[in-house]
């Protein structure tokens, strides 16, 4: 389960400016390998610039770089594996301000 | 869901002959080295834990690569095995753990050598402690991560120890020197409970949010049942120790402590069937909302910087007299400042 977003998730989701990376941290360590973050803009193009990596110094950190984004609304949605075998997935939006 | 339920059996399964296996090689090697007769009968009893062992683990393999692939098991196929092999703690602890087995079966087939026995023993430890890194204990990240395996690993230690080796007991009842197999044992059990309590305390501390979820969460009802039973084994075993061990070897002390024996190994099945289902459940400090507001009527804002975030809900949120609350974190939810 993630315990934290950023950018955050609603009701303070709204960014002034456009951010360059979606990371989430997890309550447990991850499988980096069957774990991953999409980021989609409002026509479902994926807005994401590359895979979703672990951060060195913590295993339960999932961070994603991301393209230049536009103002508009993004979902991110998040798929993991915990390295006790337990698989969740969710999901959720951020605006970037005009 | 009938995966999720085999599951649970599955691991129930594997966890109770992973104990049974290293609590038989823990009670030959520490406990009593028996007559040649029943030595044959204990290494006998190591056999078949270690086979159970082995194909509960085979089962409970395919099950969690089926899972991770998210195809059905019969075709996970020798890319998907060797994927969570490689790519997941999960198979690499799996792989391990079979290599232990297999070198615990060549430890018993060898030729008797000095250090055999401590070796086995080493092997067997290895065999069950393993299975804590691929827990919720294993998952823990930072700091809090090393204590709660570390528990862990104590926890699933002490288990092999004392329910490990309670079929051990029963059968060497009756054996030639079993007042003083029973005395020793009895130590043992002791210094079990006592580590399982301490270790058991450290993982519900780090996985509750409160003595609260033993009643409100499903994972915490599991948890307090499963506690209650280890207090009905711990008053059972006490009876052991107090009033039937200092009368043996009377017939009527030896059958009657059999009787608790396999009681306590009944009660110990439970237990560790419990176990395995609470590692397929999501523990209460696990669950987490994004709003800490609880009361609809407040009014909440989350404040995000580099430096720190805050929660701020203002309750009721209208003209009036309220209550604010604000909580300050890191982004990591960590204490802020960092200490």
């Amino acid at each position: 389960m993630p315990i934290s977003t950023a950018p955050c998730r609603p009701p303070a989701s709204v960014q002034a400016t456009a951010p360059k990376e979606v990371v989430i941290w997890f309550t447990e360590a991850l499988e980096a390998k069957f774990s991953t973050i999409e980021v989609r803009d409002g026509k479902g193009a994926a807005m994401q610039a590359g895979a979703a990596t672990l951060a060195p110094d913590n295993t339960a950190q999932l961070r994603v770089p991301l393209k230049a984004l536009p103002p508009g609304t993004y979902k991110v949605i998040w798929r993991v594996l915990s390295v006790d075998t337990h698989r969740s997935k969710g999901e959720f939006s951020f605006k970037v301000a005009p | 869901m009938p995966v999720i339920d085999l599951l649970v059996l599955v691991r129930g399964a594997h966890f109770a002959a992973t104990l049974w296996a290293a609590g038989t090689v823990c009670f030959i090697v520490l406990v009593a080295p028996p007559p040649p007769p029943l030595l044959r009968r204990l290494t006998l009893m190591i056999w078949a834990a270690l086979v159970l062992t082995v194909l509960t683990g085979a089962v409970w393999f395919v099950l969690i690569a089926a899972n991770i692939l998210d195809v059905p098991w019969d075709e996970i196929g020798r890319d998907g095995f060797w994927t969570v092999v490689s790519e997941t703690r999960y198979g690499q602890i799996a792989a391990l753990r079979l290599g232990l087995a297999v070198a615990l079966g060549l430890l018993m087939m060898a030729p008797a050598f000095t250090g055999r026995r401590v070796l086995m023993l080493l092997a067997a430890a290895a065999l069950a402690g393993l299975i804590a890194l691929v827990g919720h204990a294993g998952a823990t990240p930072g700091p809090a991560g090393w204590l709660h395996l570390a528990s862990d690993v104590v926890h699933i230690l002490a288990a092999s120890a004392w329910l490990g080796g309670l079929p051990a007991l029963a059968l060497t009842l009756g054996a030639p020197g079993a007042a003083a197999t029973t005395a020793r044992f009895s130590v043992l059990g002791m210094v079990s409970v006592g580590a399982l309590l301490a270790s058991g305390l450290v993982n519900s501390w780090q996985l509750l949010d409160g003595p609260g979820d033993l009643t409100s969460t499903a994972y915490g009802r599991v948890l307090a049942v499963k506690i209650a039973l280890f207090a009905a084994m711990v008053a059972l075993a006490a009876v052991n120790r107090t009033r039937l061990t200092p009368h043996l070897p009377a017939a009527g002390a030896t059958g009657a402590l059999r009787r608790n024996s396999l009681i306590e190994t009944a009660l110990g099945l439970a237990v560790v069937l419990l176990a395995g289902a609470l590692g397929t459940m999501i523990p209460g400090g696990h669950v987490h909302t994004n709003a800490p507001v609880t009361n609809s009527e407040a009014a909440y804002v989350h404040i995000h910087t580099e430096a720190a975030m805050a929660d701020v809900s203002i309750d009721p949120g209208r003209a009036g007299k309220s209550n604010v609350t604000i909580r300050v974190t890191r982004e990591d939810s960590g204490v802020y400042p960092r200490s």
